[in-house]
């Protein structure tokens, strides 16, 4: 991370977050009778212009983290500061200036478009939420750079979704996105709906806007090698939590977490000259249920290296002065790898 | 292999069409391979390509109409097929050629249990007895690495997690010991570590029966890993098709190449991709000529008029369906 940035305060703080879903039984009587602890005291920080990937398998709570970083969903504890503000507590307008600087892009962009507006409603509806942004007699023009920026015709600004393919539709998804100039752009699996040959467009689109705007992003996907590609920063999540952060080089080329290097040993490499000639990482069984984790350390019931320290949960800290923490009692070095 | 005795699976210029009310969509259009014993061969697509539609036409699980198979052949032990009487069909399908799907709570029955619906396999099959299919069934969830198979026979398809639910459709493919199994993207809907456990049991399965498996994905990664032999599908048809190692180091065709660089790589840090420009055509509107000629970096006036036959490569069995096949062959890679 260059110092500049470290020295700026960050965009966006999450510090201990969780959110717990209660299980209910009964109908007329709802009792509660646990929660799925979809997210389990999480801290993060992402300073501007910095790109942190946050990967992680189905179930581990990386969807429900978006929605909170967003500020779509409230914690059940812990805090989110975006920008130097606590979404929560501001009054309703407030909140809205706050959502400005932060903006999302969505996985499908089959869905997350509506289907009965044109291209050109799309991009610049948020306008509509908020007027003092852009003056109205400059939307237009607004709406065909967008366009223009995302690599569309605007031209075709009175085209309708399904008009469009599908990695043109997730280009009109980041348009809308940019619409209001944030400063930070959270993006869930963008490119997990997309073709292969589809995916590098977006990817590469996300790159330079990252760069030609220096925006902050916050990318999740269960794909490693994506979000390798366009990320500084990882944080990989593990049943509601986070067992890992690093640069992307320290996750990739020493990984200290068990988690950390199965994922990377199941990831397979398209190359068939490097074969995954050893199983030994790889892992066995399923994911534990969010609503019945393991206790202690919630990797244990999977970790080849499992002990009876284990039971007791590990901190997410760092060792040997590195900036690559991780939760983990044993965590694996250069001597043990 | 003899040269005499019949590939154990030939598909040969196969072409079908849907016959629809809004006009003829022709989703394959002229695919050929061929499947030998205890080779994995892999089939590889992206949406559209038609690669479903070709499983599902060997199969034979495609409705007349709208579907209908207007030229080819596919030829099982140089048997063929598609003019087979349809209770020999039906009686080939399952014990000689099975297939797994891509989402097995959609395949499975949510009202039967496993037990049930595997052990319906030899009932109907084999005629046994339902003691004596339920014991097969616990025996064949046993040989799949399933836990505790004898207590979870009598669970219902959504107690599984999405793992062991696939493990349950590959024991209902292999129950009646195929020659041939086709996977249809058998593990695009698990997660990454899960996937990585189901190819390597259907590579231990496959090293016990020497089954020919037809492995049908858009994931380059996963082709790599356990491809033997590959067939790149394009619009409905074959562009190029190679040994794994071949395909990935010296690619024939401008498609297969796009794909190669504008895939992100754990192994290629920060690498640059190369997108592939524009998107797969619709089955409805496929481009003249060479169907990849309009998203093409090396596209010449001919290639938008003249479908360019196949080439044969300096390698054994590299084929590719490009008018300079050659060049881009040699160009290197990377």
């Amino acid at each position: 991370m260059p110092p500049l940035a470290e020295a700026a305060p960050p965009l966006l703080q999450a510090t201990a977050l969780t959110r717990h879903f209660p299980i209910t039984e009964g109908v007329l009587l709802k009792r509660r009778t646990g929660a799925v602890r979809a997210v389990d005291g999480v801290d993060l920080t992402v300073h501007p212009a910095e790109t942190l990937g946050i990967v992680g398998e189905s179930g581990c709570g990386k969807s429900t983290l978006a929605s909170l970083l967003m500020a779509l969903d409230r914690p059940t504890s812990g805090s989110v500061v975006i920008d130097g503000q606590d979404p929560f507590s501001l009054s309703s307008r407030e909140l809205r200036t706050v959502r400005r600087r932060v903006q999302m892009v969505l996985q499908d962009p089959y869905t997350s478009l509506n289907p009965r507006m044109t291209a050109g409603q799309i991009v610049g509806e948020p306008f509509a939420i908020h007027p003092e942004a852009v003056r109205k007699a400059d939307r237009g023009r607004r709406v065909d750079e967008l366009l223009e920026t995302v690599g569309l015709d605007p031209t075709h600004r009175d085209r309708y979704p399904h008009q469009f393919s599908g990695g043109q539709r997730q280009r009109l998804g980041i348009a809308r996105a940019l619409a209001l100039g944030p400063r930070l752009l959270l993006c869930d699996e963008p490119v997990s709906a997309l073709d292969v040959s589809v995916q590098a467009q977006v990817l590469n689109l996300l790159q330079e806007l990252r760069r030609d705007l220096r925006l902050a992003c916050v990318f999740i996907s269960h794909d490693l090698a994506v979000v390798q590609h366009l990320c500084d920063r990882i944080a990989v999540m593990y049943l509601g939590k986070i067992v890992e952060t690093g640069t992307r080089e320290q996750i990739y080329t020493t990984p200290r977490h068990p988690y950390t290097r199965a994922l990377l040993a199941a990831a397979p490499v398209p190359d068939p000259r490097r074969r995954a000639a050893d199983d030994e990482h790889l892992l066995e069984g399923d994911l534990p249920s969010p609503a019945s984790p393991p206790s202690g350390c919630r990797f244990r019931t999977r970790c080849p290296h499992a002990r009876e320290q284990c039971l007791v949960e590990p901190e997410l800290r760092t060792r040997d002065g590195a900036d690559h923490p991780t939760a983990c009692h044993f965590p694996i070095t250069r001597r043990n790898a | 292999m003899s040269a005499d005795t019949p590939p154990l699976l030939e598909v040969d210029d196969l072409c079908v069409e849907f016959r629809t009310r809004r006009g003829t969509i022709r989703a394959v259009n002229g695919l050929s391979y061929t499947l030998h014993e205890g080779e994995t061969l892999a089939l590889l697509g992206e949406s559209g390509s038609g690669k479903s539609v070709a499983a599902q036409a060997v199969m034979g699980l495609l409705d007349t109409p709208p579907a209908h198979i207007t030229r080819g052949s596919v030829r099982l032990r140089g048997e063929d097929l598609l003019s087979m009487p349809p209770e020999h069909r039906r009686a080939a399908r399952g014990t000689r050629v099975s297939m797994i799907f891509q989402d097995a709570l959609t395949a499975l029955n949510p009202v039967l249990t496993v037990g049930d619906q595997l052990s319906e396999m030899f009932r109907v099959h084999r005629g046994e007895g339902r003691k004596a299919a339920l014991a097969r069934a616990v025996a064949l969830m046993d040989r799949v690495r399933i836990p505790a198979a004898a207590r979870r026979v009598h669970d219902y398809p959504h107690q599984f997690s999405g793992g062991m639910r696939q493990r349950v459709m590959i024991a209902m493919a292999l129950a009646l010991d195929p020659e041939v199994v086709i996977a249809d993207e058998p593990t695009t809907a698990l997660d990454v570590t899960v996937q990585a456990q189901i190819m390597r049991l259907l590579k231990q399965l496959q090293d016990e029966t020497r089954m020919g498996l037809l492995l049908i994905t858009h994931d380059l990664g996963v082709v790599a890993q356990a491809a033997d032999r590959i067939t790149v599908m394009y619009a409905g048809r074959t562009v190029e098709s190679a040994g794994a190692e071949d395909l990935y180091t010296r690619p024939g065709h401008p498609y297969t190449r796009g794909l190669l660089d504008s895939v992100p790589r754990l192994d290629r840090m920060g690498k640059p991709l190369v997108p592939i420009n524009g998107a797969p055509p619709l089955p409805s509107s496929v481009p003249t000529g060479c169907a990849f000629h309009p998203r093409c970096p090396r596209a010449e006036p001919r290639c938008g008029r003249e479908a360019p036959p196949y080439h044969t490569l300096s390698t054994a069995g590299h084929r590719s369906a490009c008018h300079f096949a050659e060049e881009v062959h040699r160009a290197p890679v990377g």
